[in-house]
């Protein structure tokens, strides 16, 4: 039974990274120059936070931090920031995943927006702090803005397009819903 | 069941909770290393896209097809204005033909007369642009030439016809080209009829700045920009745009390379002209002036040893 449990976290932590590799690698393709155009959301965050919500037993916190940490290394941004604080958002979510776990959809999307926008605030205003060049705030408050907004969309397309539910919602197996 | 999970969970969570500290700290720390000591840390960055551009240029390169494919296939739906446009252009291209073939001969009869030798060492080094940054405030891409190729940092890349950007971060097979669209791209260049000198300051939109400069009434839409090679920075008179002036007033550039599709980019290798410091050097070699100084100073040395070092 715990190897059973186990296989399929195993799966799902191996889903999450091809998942996240794929939106990576997509960001980088060499298709869209143009500068100054709109920024889009930041899927791969939004993807996390989803996963966190939805599957938080299958996201260990290492998988989350080299994953971002890679991300970063890669899209040019200050590595580790965006790590950082995806880590500790992901944290933060768990320790409050019992808030979440019965709550309609809207109070989810709620907190999930909150929390994109949070890190995302915090990502723009560590530039401040340490002194970097500060991307423009009107295009990065946008790009926060489509991010929460991207929230129920990622959870459609990852629930009806790879099945990543609620834990204990019918399935039965995560968080409990054998016992 | 139930009771091992519980047990598990209280049992695991000081350990979790170490774990992400951990995790944590670490990730502080290379934000912190990277803050202070940026280019070490750049150079691991480029060695990990160094690494990676293997397996990404065999999931890129289908994907990327296919985009310009169908990119290529919607431009059939306006295909009639574009045959216009096109003949338009062919004719008023013709007429800059004949004043360019007479211009070239002009050109050839006036550099036989002065017997000028073009300066051989601007030779250039064609790679395919990989990968972008991935991220619309960072303008950069990721050309497949690296220290293999003997790139250097801070050489100029250009697409045919003009100035694209620069060479930042050289890895072994790879190296990243800052655009001048960047933030953080500073060119100094010349403003063509005029001679303004003035500096191109990326603002993360198609049109960098033209800042600095001495007198903007001397300034026209429509002229010429070229790099300056102020500061070594560039070799001088590499083409980058045309002035012109956005609503706001402010005078722009308009760039001559197509940066929204960068296909092909020409590193110029450029190699830094040789720096005149001291009176004495300018006629005779650096080491030939430093070797007659120390044997006016010292007189100890041999003539045979001077002949050796000059030979």
């Amino acid at each position: 039974m715990a190897d059973a449990i186990n296989a399929i976290r195993f799966r799902g932590a191996a889903l999450y990274l091809f998942l996240a590799l794929t939106v990576i690698f997509a960001r980088m393709l060499p298709l869209g120059f143009e500068p100054g155009r709109l920024p889009g959301p930041d899927i791969l965050l939004v993807l996390t936070i989803v996963w966190t919500i939805r599957r938080p037993d299958d996201l260990p916190p290492g998988l989350v931090a080299v994953t971002f940490h890679f991300a970063d290394l890669l899209l040019m941004r200050p590595p580790g920031l965006m790590a950082l604080l995806a880590l500790l958002g992901t944290e933060f979510l768990r320790s409050r995943s019992n808030q979440t776990n019965g709550a309609p959809f809207a109070v989810e999307w709620l907190i999930a927006a909150v929390l994109i926008a949070g890190i995302m605030i915090l990502y723009y205003l560590s530039h401040f702090l340490f002194a970097l060049p500060v991307p423009s705030l009107g295009l990065y408050l946008f790009s926060v803005v489509i991010s929460a907004v991207s929230y129920p969309f990622l959870t459609a397309i990852l629930r009806w397009g790879f099945g990543i539910r609620r834990p204990g919602a019918d399935e039965g197996i995560g968080a409990g819903g054998q016992l | 069941m139930a009771r091992d999970n519980g047990a598990d969970d209280i049992s695991l969570k000081p350990v979790r909770r170490i774990v992400v500290g951990t995790l944590a700290v670490v990730l502080f720390l290379f934000f912190l290393v990277w803050r202070i000591d940026s280019p070490r840390v750049e150079r691991f960055r480029a060695a990990v896209i160094d690494q990676i551009m293997p397996a990404f240029t065999w999931v890129a390169t289908p994907v990327t097809r296919t985009a310009r494919m169908i990119e290529d296939f919607q431009s059939y739906t306006r295909i009639y204005e574009q045959n216009q446009e096109l003949r338009r252009e062919l004719q008023q291209m013709k007429a800059w033909r004949e004043a360019a073939l007479q211009l070239e001969q002009e050109n050839a009869k006036l550099l036989d007369l002065n017997n000028v030798r073009l300066d051989p060492k601007l030779t250039y080094i064609t790679g395919v642009v990989k990968a972008d940054a991935g991220s619309p405030f960072r303008q950069s891409v990721i050309l497949n030439l690296g220290a293999r190729d003997g790139i250097r940092d801070g050489w100029a890349a250009m697409d045919g016809i003009g100035l694209v950007g620069r060479i930042s971060g050289v890895a072994q097979k790879t190296s990243r080209v800052l655009l001048l669209t960047d933030t953080n791209s500073r060119i100094p260049a010349t403003i063509q009829p005029a001679g303004q000198r003035t500096m191109l300051v990326g603002d993360n939109t198609p049109m960098p700045i033209l800042e600095f400069l001495e007198d903007a009434d001397l300034v026209r839409p429509g002229d010429r920009v070229v790099t300056s090679g102020d500061g070594g920075v560039f070799p001088p008179d590499l083409l980058v745009g045309q002035v012109t002036q956005s609503p706001d007033g402010r005078l722009r550039i308009r760039l001559a390379a197509d940066v929204q599709h960068l296909d092909f980019l020409r590193v110029l290798r450029s190699l830094p002209g040789e720096g005149i410091t001291e009176p004495g050097t300018l006629v005779v070699g650096p080491g030939v002036y430093e070797s007659t100084v120390s044997q006016a100073d010292g007189a100890l040395e041999p003539p045979a040893d001077a002949e050796a070092e000059d030979g």
